[in-house]
């Protein structure tokens, strides 16, 4: 059996892998990260029938901001663009200081468009838990009283 | 008496030992660790019991009801 056949593993690596990325990352992508995984919690403890997909979607969106981070990480300490600046005809004195700044505005963007990733999850969760209600069927905390009053008199008692 | 390599091996094994130590204390003093530890406990010990009942052959997700309560009872006189 292969090791990433355990769940225990898959969840401890993705936890680490979001452990690092958050290290790595500027405030305030870390307290954000941390907060997906809140919501995530939250999510599946309130909607136990749909907790499949709850579980694909947060632990993908998770692991994607991570990566976002590592990424964004790698442009702002990696870009080297000298031959592109002076591919645009920079002046050749001042090639160096202008590869810094684009490469600094290039990992600036990049962060800032990562940052959709939280907020469409934030959008998908409040969508799920407040408006995609199923019915009060599956409401998790329901009684049989409250299953058959539904079923037998539209809920009252 | 230790080889140039070994002592090389050690000094790195050392090194590696102390930058995980420093990396664990970093990352256990911040916040967002501290924040998103039990997120995480929770959803290893949900997806490890579904995984249990799925394997077992049970229902996955869909939550029995609640029995019917001493009080319930007692007021509607069943």
């Amino acid at each position: 059996m292969r090791l990433l056949d355990f769940l225990w593993f898959r969840y401890s690596l993705l936890f680490v892998f979001f452990c690092v990325a958050m290290a790595l990352a500027p405030q305030p992508a870390p307290i954000i990260g941390a907060l997906m995984w809140v919501l995530a919690a939250v999510a599946v403890r309130q909607k136990p029938n749909d907790r499949p997909s709850i579980m694909e979607r947060s632990l993908q969106s998770i692991a994607a901001f991570s990566a976002a981070m590592i990424f964004y990480r790698f442009i702002r300490s990696g870009l080297a663009l000298q031959g592109l600046v002076a591919e645009m005809g920079v002046a050749p004195g001042e090639i160096d200081a202008v590869a810094e700044v684009w490469a600094r505005n290039i990992a600036l963007v990049m962060l800032n468009v990562s940052f959709a990733i939280p907020v469409g999850y934030a959008i998908y969760w409040g969508r799920m838990m407040f408006w995609d209600r199923l019915s009060v069927f599956f409401k998790p905390t329901a009684t049989i009283e409250e299953i058959n009053a539904v079923m037998k008199r539209g809920g009252r008692r | 008496m230790m080889s140039d390599v070994g002592v090389w091996l050690r000094d790195v094994g050392v090194w590696l030992y102390n930058f995980y130590f420093l990396a664990l204390v970093f990352v256990i003093r911040q916040v967002w660790f501290v924040v998103s530890l039990p997120g995480f406990g929770y959803l290893l010990a949900v997806g490890l019991r579904e995984e249990k009942r799925a394997r077992e052959g049970q229902q996955i997700g869909i939550v029995a009801p609640r029995p019917y309560s001493v009080e319930s009872l007692r007021r509607t006189r069943r």
